[in-house]
């Protein structure tokens, strides 16, 4: 139809109407081959001949996607393996590995920030499977328009060896809907803002396959020949609601933009940034310190005027010859207090490489969270107890940015009676966790040290259930002079993990002649005519 | 003339007070009197340590034998009353810097320490970074102790973590755990303890209720500056020590060899864990 504009002729006319600063503009990015062309950059001789990823689809092996070569030989994802092979004996194969195929798409999508902070990966509709949504609002005109800005971002992929179908359009679902009925890879395809009924007017031609909809509701307007968009114009939504489900007239207003689509950034853009712009480049370890404490009183005034503390501060030192060295900090819990957070960051300012000479220097505060007041709005005790706790997430702070917050843990119950079980890690500020009082399972009768793995010994006991008399761990013979016991414990019967392989252990506290304690234990019941098995599983203190 | 001899005899006090706080500073920390103590509760030990109990804001250590209980639980024990002396309102924070064999968590309920308290610091494996860490937390003064699993700290490493804690206001316990002969433990410590197992009542007497009851410790103050070597048998009974009366089971107490000088060139004779059977 007419009322698709297809911008490949450029026209001053064309990029007149689309660099409209008002109302939100999507970039809709449709990687039709990407899981065979992301192999492809690693298989390169499978880029001529025919290649498809396969993937098992109700007990079937079926095409997940194909190439350009597979597809010109009529073979198209969907179809089963063995048909396919029929068709093309030469077809190579690959099982999809659906992980690296998410993390390289988060790659490109991440490579994609240039053009716009916020980027989403597409969710996978129906069949097709990788897509990514730029929100392009107030970033086209940087590059010249958005026909100039999707010229560029196509040539680049051509260039990656992709085939890209970009569409950009007002809302997420009209972009989505233009892009993947692309045909041709050199194609960009851009709707003007819609003024009232363009958007059935530019839709209307498209099909249905469009409105990211699943198999099953797809089948079904098929079925019923509702084939394109515009078929559903005349039709009422209360009837289509009725019979395809809220989901088809949900993606609907999406695609026309009567309810509004959020795009959620991979990487949230963060409105907190402080920066310091170079006439003349510094390089000294002095200047890059000063500034970087310039910066922060910058970020820490800006967030306090917000009301608000970041958990995460990454410095951004721009060189003069264009890269970029980014050093990150994160905080147990939010802050904007300037001393601390200096003395965080000034412990990683030695790693800052000037080389050239850096022209601009940016800190951003990402992960906000409310913050109330300062340490000087408390009082008497209050002001004691507010200063140790700051002083401690300083010390928390510190200890992570140097050697990983993992390292530090507080560790809290978990109600399981299995020993390695009963102790989870959290975090150093969980405090609503432990305000409910939650104590240890077992109550006292637990060892000061608990092995990983419990060590098999050789024990001796003269009566089944019975402690034993000796046993034999490391070489070494440890005879028993009074034991408690048996304690028995074994899986949870409620939890769902209770096919653990985890038997019944009864356990002992056994104390030997020097007056050490053993925590051991038999595993399992007593079964004549087998040997027990032994575990030594921890010490007493 | 009475009056002159008055006033020269308070003049002679004054020179004394500021001499003694002189060989106070020139002693280093440790001893600077005021800082506090903790009391062990039990007369004999607290009688054996200068100032009645165990001076707090500096670093001690606790040598124990690998793979005991005891001497973690010593520290675990210490830890808790440190915690109760340093906040009446609820329990304060403790850290626990672990070198490798797991800490459980749950056995530190039998010394009175609770969930959430206890922050563990594990898998650090240089001890250049352990050392930091502590050192670190000594310093922030936010923590009631700290229980730091190190291979040793030779005497600069000492005296920093000596002067972090006095900065802080903290006590640190230093657990080695004698794994090898060439372990020359902390080269400075204000106290030094050797802890060890020994038979608890029940199995000593051979009477009396059946099972493990108490666990009894046998624990030697090494080196106390100002104070004097003991060795004493005790019971961890009810979250506090019971000296065990010498009925004749345990021998007299022998002297363990006493790390005199801050050298670091100890010896150490027995280790309690390494008796074959």
């Amino acid at each position: 139809m007419a009322q698709i504009p297809n911008h490949k002729q450029k026209g001053t006319t064309a990029s007149a109407v689309v660099d409209s600063p008002i109302g939100k503009r999507v970039l809709a990015l449709h990687l039709p081959l990407f899981s065979t062309e992301r192999l492809a950059r690693e298989m390169p001789e499978s880029i001529r001949q025919p290649f498809a990823t396969i993937e098992e689809n109700k007990g079937k092996l079926v095409l997940a996607a194909v190439n350009l070569p597979a597809m010109r030989q009529s073979l198209s994802p969907g179809m089963v393996l063995a048909d396919a092979r029929a068709l093309v004996p030469e077809l190579v194969t690959c099982f999809v590995n659906d992980p690296a195929e998410a993390a390289a798409l988060r790659k490109l999508a991440k490579w994609c920030i240039r053009y716009t902070p916020l980027v989403m990966v597409a969710g996978s509709y129906g069949k097709t499977r990788k897509a990514l949504f730029l929100d392009i609002s107030g970033c086209a005109h940087l590059f010249g328009g958005e026909q100039a800005l999707a010229c560029h971002l196509q040539a680049r992929l051509v260039s990656f060896g992709l085939t890209p179908h970009v569409a950009i359009a007002d809302t997420p679902g009209a972009a989505w809907a233009i892009a993947i009925t692309g045909r041709r890879r050199d194609e960009v395809r851009i709707l003007p803002p819609f003024m009232g009924d363009d958007a059935w007017h530019a839709l209307a031609n498209c099909p249905v396959v469009g409105l990211r909809l699943d198999d099953k509701t797809e089948d079904a307007l098929v079925s019923f020949g509702l084939r394109t968009i515009g078929a559903l114009r005349p039709l009422a939504r209360r009837d289509l609601a009725g019979r395809f489900g809220l989901v088809l007239v949900q993606r609907l207003d999406q695609a026309l933009g009567h309810v509004n689509e959020v795009i959620m950034p991979i990487r949230p853009a963060s409105p907190f940034i402080a920066r310091r712009v170079f006439f003349d480049p510094i390089a000294t370890a002095e200047d890059i310190a000063a500034t970087v404490q310039a910066v922060l009183a910058d970020l820490c005034q800006m967030l306090e005027d917000a009301g608000l503390g970041a958990e995460r501060l990454v410095l951004a030192c721009h060189r003069v010859d264009g890269t970029t060295q980014h050093l990150s900090f994160g905080m147990a819990r939010p802050s904007r207090w300037p001393e601390p957070l200096f003395v965080l960051l000034a412990e990683k300012l030695d790693q800052v490489k000037p080389d050239f000479g850096i022209e601009f220097v940016e800190l951003r505060a990402f992960r906000t969270a409310p913050l109330e007041g300062g340490q000087a709005n408390w009082q008497g005790q209050q002001a004691d107890r507010a200063q140790l706790s700051e002083s401690f997430a300083a010390f928390v702070d510190r200890l992570g940015n140097r050697l990983g917050f993992a390292s530090l843990a507080r560790p809290a119950p978990v109600q399981s009676w299995l020993p390695e079980r009963a102790v989870a890690r959290r975090g150093p500020f969980d405090d609503k966790f432990f305000a409910t009082g939650a104590r240890w399972p077992g109550g006292r009768d637990r060892p000061l040290r608990l092995f990983d793995r419990p060590e098999p010994v050789e024990a001796v006991a003269p009566v089944p259930d019975d402690p034993p008399v000796l046993f034999r761990w490391h070489g070494r013979t440890f005879r028993v002079r009074a034991a408690d016991g048996p304690e028995r414990l074994s899986d949870e019967w409620w939890g769902a993990e209770s096919q653990s392989g985890v038997g019944i252990r009864d356990y002992y506290t056994v104390e030997d002649e020097e007056g050490r304690r053993y925590w051991l234990y038999r595993d399992g019941l007593y079964a004549p005519g087998t040997p027990p098995q032994w575990f030594l599983h921890g010490l007493f203190g | 003339m009475n009056t002159q001899s008055r006033h020269h005899m308070a003049a002679r006090s004054q020179q004394l007070d500021a001499l003694r706080q002189q060989i106070g500073q020139v002693e280093g920390p440790g001893r600077s009197a005021g800082r506090g103590v903790l009391p062990f509760d039990v007369s004999a030990i607290d009688g054996a340590l200068p100032e009645g109990g165990l001076p707090l804001s500096c670093v001690h250590e606790v040598q124990g034998a690998y793979g005991g209980g005891a001497a973690p639980g010593f520290c675990a024990a210490l830890l808790a009353r440190l915690s109760q002396q340093k906040n009446s309102l609820d329990a304060a924070p403790v850290l626990w810097l672990e070198a490798g064999q797991g800490l459980y968590l749950p056995g530190l309920a039998r010394y009175g320490l609770q969930p959430g308290q206890v922050f563990v610091v594990s898998n650090i494996r240089k001890s250049a970074d352990r050392l930091w860490v502590l050192e670190e937390a000594l310093r922030c003064g936010a923590l009631a102790g700290v229980v730091a699993e190190l291979d040793g700290a030779d005497f600069t490493a000492s005296r920093r973590l000596q002067l972090a804690a006095e900065a802080g206001g903290t006590t640190g316990l230093v657990l080695t755990e004698q794994y090898s002969q060439r372990q020359n433990g902390m080269a400075s410590a204000v106290t030094r303890w050797q802890v060890g197992t020994m038979p608890s009542m029940e199995c000593r007497l051979n009477s009396g209720p059946p099972g493990v009851g108490d666990p009894c410790w046998d624990v030697a103050l090494t080196h106390s500056r100002g104070g004097r070597a003991d060795r004493w048998a005790l019971e961890w009974q009810n979250q506090a020590w019971n000296m065990l009366a010498d009925d004749g089971a345990m021998e007299a107490p022998v002297l363990l060899p006493v790390a005199a000088n801050d050298d670091g060139a100890q010896t150490s004779p027995q280790i309690p864990g390494q008796v074959t059977g």
